[in-house]
Formats: structure tokens, C-alpha cells, sequence
């Protein structure tokens, strides 16, 4: 609709004026007056309010979507308002993204704070998400001999005491039957006791989640995580439909799959190739990506007021142009009727356009 | 101790000599029928073959001072030859000599007999048959220059003259040395009575040698470098003895300033253990600790200054006095700190002493041990698994701060002796 509503505009103005002149001159009007009447109907009825009531929604919607750190062309907004589904990979979107400590757990309890500064003053040293959570727990120690065990954990001396922290079974503990990822600790050769780390959950994802369902839009969650961590953030925000341990091409492959049953999918995640951003109707992702729909961050926040702004638009759309094509026939016919001169049809032309224009973008 | 000024003297005994510098000077000479330059000249032409004649002959002669013709004896026994004959050869040819040089060798010479422990006959001995193979070729020369009897006669006093003087220098070379061993010999017993608390037997030496007795002395042991060849230059005022491996110097308590500054300067020497102030009859005691602070300082326990001022590891001196004492103790003790890992065993003795001497707080014992107040906490707690109610009994506490107050240094400079001890009697 968005190309051909101006060309048939132009048509449509264009045909007016040459039938409107060609009568009066029939008529037995002056050649003079016969071509300022047909001048006059083409200026009244001319796409330039047709253009406004049809881009000014568009443009209006994405202004909208920008304050809120989206970013996207007109193109992708019907396909953003069209969607039913969305597959959200769980870190950072429903999550920070980092980690948080939700369990400690010591062997003896009275070392509880000996398992949080030795633990936390090692994994000061540690670049992981775990690490980094776990190094919430203290300040940074005197390490010395510090190394990284691949697939395992970190090693090291904190204060000239031998430490390890890591994969339970790596460290010789039995890791607790909670949610989140749990590692080891190891002070002086001795098991010390195990850490849990969770996601943290964004304080409005349940209410964002909610939103996205009254919108019409299912959200199901996706995420490399195990089942159970992955099920568990989806009921701590209201999803019940989730896909655990899943890499990206079985996210890929889910999608494809729904959108066989004839869902339009969007996806919000890292895109990777041969993932699911490949596959969704519309792919969202982080600014620094090429996803169709770029955010400053993956906030399922965001995603309602997208939604929404798409919908809006096209809603204001299918409204104003049919309204616009009307005021501009009935401004034409005024000026074929020789109602209007062509200064006059000109300004109810610039009038009608600033009004379809202010009603869209309202 | 005060010494006599005619004993005050500890020379090699080359400044003390005769009076007479100048042979030349000692004779009238009498009117010659042959230029006696001519002879000196020919004489001093045979110098080589007259020295080596010589040196063969006295060894050949002196069973004592035989050896090879390429000895270093043989060769000191020719540079005394060509010696006497050089000055032999400037007296005939009437010019001014100074013969210091030559009186200084055969005085050193007589120095270094009494030294060796020869008799004074020998090097005599051997100075007259020189003589008479010198005599032997001077008359053949004086023969050979047509020389008159009176000629001859007067060469002959010269050349006795000469002989007369050089036997005087190696007897007073020879004096010499026997007065400095008298000397060292005092000393030696002097220092043998201080340290064997013979007081009786202290005052007789000092009447003998008319030294005052002080009040308070000053007792070192000192180790030499492994490449030392001097001996340490001793003050008139010091006592030595040189018993093996460690020299032992006692010394007035009011010299003690001097005798730092020589210890200091001497670069033979590697490690000097100095003791305070004591009471004389004390200095039995001074000396065990001074040869106990060198001991400390080789194992790594105190550190190894050049100069070891025992004043200032009175702590560790004391704690080491009862060595056997010690590691039946840290047995008995400490059993279960012997059983952790090294570097457990370490950090928790350190944290425990410092505890023990401080009863300080956690965050004030991680300062002093530069660590986080939280890993004093936990080893605190270890260390209470390790202990449990002994920490608590006072008499357990007493020594197990002076138990650890002296093996912690021991342990840290590397003596793994009572971790080994430890594992032997567990796997026995």
C-alpha cells in the first residue's frame, strides 16, 4: 500500500484535472479559465495529503520506538505488528545476563566466611560469568600463582593458601540439588563447600511478559542452559513454554517449525549463523548486529512497546488514507465545479496535507 | 692488659738489627797491589756459578735444607748467595753500599728458622761453608791478579767482616722471633685461663707478664673467608687463640669500639660474633655464646651480618642454649602442626607466634603478617582444630611461644630436621 497510495493519488489528480478542463472548454468557457480550473482540480485533489496520511504513521511510529532504544525501518513495522510468537534466548532479555550468588553453601558452617573471601578473592581472576559473579562475594586477595583450568575452573594462592574453584567433581564436592550452576571450593587440599549462581531475573519481565500476552504475542523462552534453569526463569516470569539446552540451531529449527504451523516468529537474541535469527520473521538483536530490529539491549521490555508502536501505525494508516482520499476527491470536485481558484486550491491542498499529517502522527 | 714499653714491640723483626748498615765503612783500607775492582769485577762475573756452587753445597751439607736444584729452597739459598756476594763485590770496589737490603733478607732469614722450629746452628752452619766457598774463589781470582800476601790478607777481613755481620742479623732475626712466640704464647694461656674460669691461674699469668686484670672484657668468635691466608692482625691488647674452625679473641671491655673497627676492616674475615660487656670470670660464658650466635648465623636463624652483635639476639641465644631440649619439645608438642603440609605448617606457626606474642586482634595480626584480616580468621580456626584446650592452659602457652619463637627462624632458613624426625617416628 505505502508505494502505490501516492502514485494513484497522482493518477487520480492528474486524470481529474484534464477531464475538469477539458469540460469547461467544451463548455464554451476562455481557454484561459478552462486551464485554470483544470490547474486548480489537480492542485485540490493531489497526493500530497495522501502521502502524509500514509508515511507520517510510520515515521511517527518509529520516533516513538527510538526513546525507547529501538531501532528499525518502516519496512520491518508491519512485520513487527504482525507477530504472534516470540523466542526469546534468556540471557538478557528476560535476564541481565549476569550471574548473581543465590546459595552458599560450607561444608562446616563456620566457614561460611572463609568460603566467601577465599572463593570470591580467587575468582577476582577469573573472566567467566560465574567468576564474575562469584567475585561479588570479596575484595580481591594477594593471589599469587593463579591459572585457569579449561573446562574445569581457577586455581591459585590466595594469602599463601592453595585454593581451587570450579566444577564440583573437579574439586571433590557433591554439588546441591538447586537451581543455577554450582562450583566447588578448595582450600588448603581440603573440600570447603560449593557456590550456586543464578540468573538474575529483570525486575519487570513477569509485567513485560504479561503485556506481550495481552498483545497477542506468545512468548516462549530459548537457552543453552539446562532444562530445569532455563524452566525456572520462565516461571519466575510467567513463561510456560521454554526450550532448554538448546544451541542455536535447535532454536533455528523450533522456529521453522512454527512458523510452519503458520505463526509469525520473531526472534530476540544474538544472531549466529545458522541460528534462529536466520530463520524468524524478525529478527531482533543488540545495536553492534545486523538484525533486522537492532535495542540498546535485549530487554523484553522493549518488546511490547515495539509491538505496539508497529500496530498503531498501520492501524492510523488504514484509517487516515481512505479519510484523505476522500477530502482530497471532495477539494477536487469543489475546484472542477470552478468553485476554487488556483491560489485557493493550492492552500486547501497544504491545509489538508498539515492535517492528515498532525491526525497521523497523533 | 697493660704490657712493659720494651715488650710493646710485635715486629718481624727486621727494623731490629745492628747498628752497622755499612760494611764498607767498617775497614781502613790498606794500601793494595792490584786494583781490587779488577777482582770484584771478575768475582761478580761468577756470581752465577759461585751461587749455584753454594746452594748445592749447603744442601748437599745440611740434610735439613737438602732438596731439589729446583726447590724453592735451593733458590732462597742462592738469593742469599748472590746477596752477600753482591755486597761483597760493592765493598771491594770501595764504593758507598747500603746493604739494608741484604741485612733485612738474613735477618728474615733467621726469623723464618726460629719460625719453622730449626735450631739457630743450622742456618750458622750453613753460613760459614758459604763463606768458605766464597773465601775459595776470591783467592783464586786474587791469585789469578798476581795479588801480594797482604792483599790477600786484606781481602780475607773483608770478607770475615762480612760474614761476622751477616751472622749477627740472622741472630737477631732469630731473637726476634723467639721473643714473639714467648709473646703469643702468653696470650694464648692467657685467654686458655679466661675461658677455663682459672682465675688462680689468670692473675699468675698476669703477674708473670705484668698485665692488669680488667674488669670487664669482650669476647668474639670469629670465622674466617675459606680463602684466607693472613692471619687476623692482633692489638697488643687482644688474646687470641687460633683452635680450628673459629679464631677467639677476648679483649678489654674499653677496647671494644677498636677491636669492631679492625674486625670491619679485615677482609679475611666472613663473620664475627662479638659479645657484650661481662665480668672476666663471665667470659667462659661470653665465648659459648659467641660461637653459639656464629652457629645461628650459619644455619640462617639470625642474620649473617659481617659483625654479629650478640646484645641483639640475646632471644634467640637463649632459646637455642638447650638444642636436644628443643626438639623433644617441638615432638611433644607440636605433633600435629609436624603432620601438615609445609607451607600449612609455615603459615600457621607464624600466625599462632605472632598471636602468641601479641594477643593482638585479626585485623592487627594481618597487618603485621600483610595479610587479609579474613585469612587470619580462618587461620585462627585451624589452628584451634590443631590445639584445641592446650591454647588455653598457661604453662602450654609459655612454651610453646618459646618453642616456636625458635624453631619458626629455624624452619623458615630451610631445617626440615624436625619434620623429618616426625615422619620417621610415624612411619616406625
Amino acid at each position: 500500500m505505502s508505494r502505490s497510495v501516492p502514485l494513484v493519488g497522482v493518477l487520480a489528480s492528474l486524470t481529474g484535472g484534464l477531464v475538469a478542463g477539458l469540460v469547461w472548454a467544451l463548455a464554451g468557457s476562455s481557454p484561459h479559465h478552462a486551464t485554470a480550473i483544470g490547474i486548480a482540480t489537480f492542485l485540490a485533489g493531489s497526493a500530497l495529503p495522501l502521502l502524509a496520511a500514509d508515511r507520517v504513521p510510520l515515521w511517527a511510529a518509529r520516533r516513538t520506538v527510538r526513546r525507547h532504544g529501538i531501532t528499525l525501518s518502516a519496512e520491518m513495522l508491519p512485520v513487527a505488528a504482525s507477530l504472534d510468537t516470540i523466542v526469546l534466548d534468556k540471557d538478557g532479555t528476560v535476564t541481565t545476563g549476569a550471574l548473581r550468588v543465590i546459595s552458599v553453601d560450607p561444608l562446616d558452617p563456620r566457614d561460611d566466611q572463609n568460603l566467601r573471601w577465599f572463593a570470591g578473592a580467587l575468582t577476582h581472576a577469573s573472566d567467566d560469568r560465574v567468576g564474575r559473579a562469584v567475585a561479588r562475594l570479596s575484595s580481591r586477595g594477594k593471589l599469587t600463582n593463579v591459572e585457569v583450568v579449561d573446562g574445569q575452573g581457577v586455581r591459585g594462592s590466595v594469602d599463601r593458601h592453595p585454593v581451587r574453584v570450579g566444577a564440583p567433581q573437579w574439586v571433590g564436592v557433591t554439588a546441591p540439588a538447586l537451581i543455577g550452576r554450582c562450583v566447588g571450593v578448595e582450600v588448603d587440599g581440603r573440600p570447603f563447600g560449593t557456590i550456586t549462581v543464578g540468573d538474575s531475573i529483570r525486575p519487570k519481565a513477569n509485567e513485560s511478559v504479561e503485556r506481550l500476552r495481552t498483545l497477542g504475542v506468545e512468548p516462549v523462552l530459548a537457552s543453552t542452559d539446562s532444562d530445569a534453569n532455563t524452566r525456572h526463569v520462565g516461571a519466575e516470569v510467567g513463561i510456560t513454554r521454554f526450550l532448554g539446552f538448546a544451541d542455536p540451531a535447535m532454536m533455528a529449527t523450533e522456529i521453522s517449525e512454527l512458523r510452519a504451523r503458520g505463526s509469525r516468529v520473531g526472534y530476540v537474541g544474538v544472531p549466529a549463523t545458522g541460528g534462529p535469527a536466520e530463520t524468524a520473521d524478525l529478527a531482533i538483536g543488540p545495536h553492534s548486529t545486523a538484525a533486522q530490529v537492532t535495542m540498546d539491549d535485549l530487554d523484553v521490555g522493549r518488546l511490547p512497546v515495539l509491538v505496539t508502536s508497529a500496530r498503531r501505525a498501520l492501524a492510523r494508516r488504514r484509517a487516515m488514507v481512505p479519510a484523505t482520499a476522500v477530502g482530497a476527491a471532495a477539494l477536487g470536485l469543489v475546484a472542477a465545479l470552478g468553485l476554487l481558484s488556483v491560489p485557493l486550491a493550492a492552500i486547501a491542498t497544504v491545509a489538508l496535507t498539515l492535517l492528515a499529517g498532525a491526525f497521523a502522527a497523533s | 692488659m697493660e704490657h712493659t714499653n720494651d715488650q710493646r714491640e710485635n715486629k718481624s723483626g727486621a727494623e731490629d738489627r745492628s747498628a752497622e748498615g755499612n760494611v764498607s765503612g767498617a775497614h781502613a783500607w790498606r794500601e793494595v797491589d792490584v786494583p781490587l775492582s779488577a777482582l770484584a769485577h771478575d768475582l761478580q762475573s761468577q756470581t752465577a756459578r759461585i751461587t749455584e756452587q753454594i746452594a748445592a753445597g749447603i744442601q748437599s751439607a745440611v740434610s735439613t735444607y737438602s732438596g731439589p736444584s729446583t726447590g724453592k729452597r735451593h733458590w732462597l739459598i742462592g738469593m742469599a748467595a748472590r746477596a752477600a756476594i753482591g755486597q761483597l763485590v760493592a765493598a771491594l770496589e770501595g764504593g758507598a753500599i747500603n746493604s739494608r737490603k741484604v741485612d733485612d733478607l738474613f735477618a728474615k732469614m733467621g726469623y723464618g728458622e726460629a719460625t719453622d722450629g730449626h735450631e739457630i746452628s743450622l742456618i750458622i752452619s750453613a753460613l760459614d761453608r758459604a763463606a768458605i766457598d766464597i773465601w775459595d774463589e776470591v783467592r783464586v781470582i786474587a791469585v789469578a791478579h798476581d795479588a801480594s800476601a797482604a792483599t790477600l790478607s786484606h781481602i780475607s777481613e773483608v770478607v770475615q767482616s762480612q760474614i761476622t755481620h751477616l751472622r749477627e742479623q740472622i741472630r737477631t732475626g732469630y731473637s726476634e722471633a723467639q721473643r714473639v712466640e714467648a709473646n703469643a704464647s702468653i696470650h694464648t694461656r692467657t685467654l686458655d685461663a679466661l675461658l677455663s674460669r682459672s682465675q688462680i691461674q689468670l692473675y699468675e699469668l698476669a703477674a708473670e707478664a705484668h698485665w692488669r686484670v680488667p674488669q670487664q672484657i669482650i669476647v668474639a668468635s670469629v670465622a674466617r673467608t675459606d680463602d684466607a691466608v693472613t692471619p687476623f692482625a692482633p692489638d697488643s691488647s687482644d688474646y687470641l687463640s687460633n683452635a680450628a674452625p673459629h679464631l677467639t679473641v677476648a679483649t678489654d671491655a674499653v677496647n671494644l669500639s677498636d677491636l669492631l673497627d679492625r674486625l670491619r676492616a679485615d677482609p679475611a674475615i666472613a663473620h664475627a660474633a662479638v659479645s657484650w660487656a661481662v665480668p672476666t670470670k663471665d667470659a667462659a660464658d661470653a665465648h659459648r655464646w659467641a660461637r653459639r650466635a656464629l652457629d645461628l648465623a650459619r644455619q640462617g636463624i639470625i642474620p649473617a651480618d659481617k659483625i654479629l652483635d650478640c646484645a641483639e639476639h640475646r632471644t634467640q641465644l637463649w632459646l637455642h642454649s638447650e638444642p636436644t631440649l628443643r626438639r623433644q619439645l617441638c615432638q611433644e608438642l607440636l605433633p600435629r602442626l609436624l603432620a601438615e603440609t609445609p607451607n600449612s605448617r609455615e603459615i600457621l606457626s607464624e600466625t599462632l607466634l605472632v598471636w602468641l606474642e601479641t594477643r593482638d586482634s585479626a585485623p592487627a595480626i594481618a597487618a603485621r603478617l600483610d595479610v587479609h584480616p579474613q585469612t587470619v580468621r580462618y587461620r585462627w580456626k585451624r589452628i584451634n582444630e590443631l590445639f584445641g584446650d592446650a591454647l588455653h592452659d598457661p604453662e602450654t602457652v609459655v612454651q610453646l611461644t618459646m618453642l616456636l619463637k625458635a624453631s619458626v627462624p629455624m624452619w623458615k632458613a630451610g631445617d626440615q630436621s624436625d619434620f623429618e624426625r616426625f615422619q620417621a617416628e610415624v612411619e616406625r
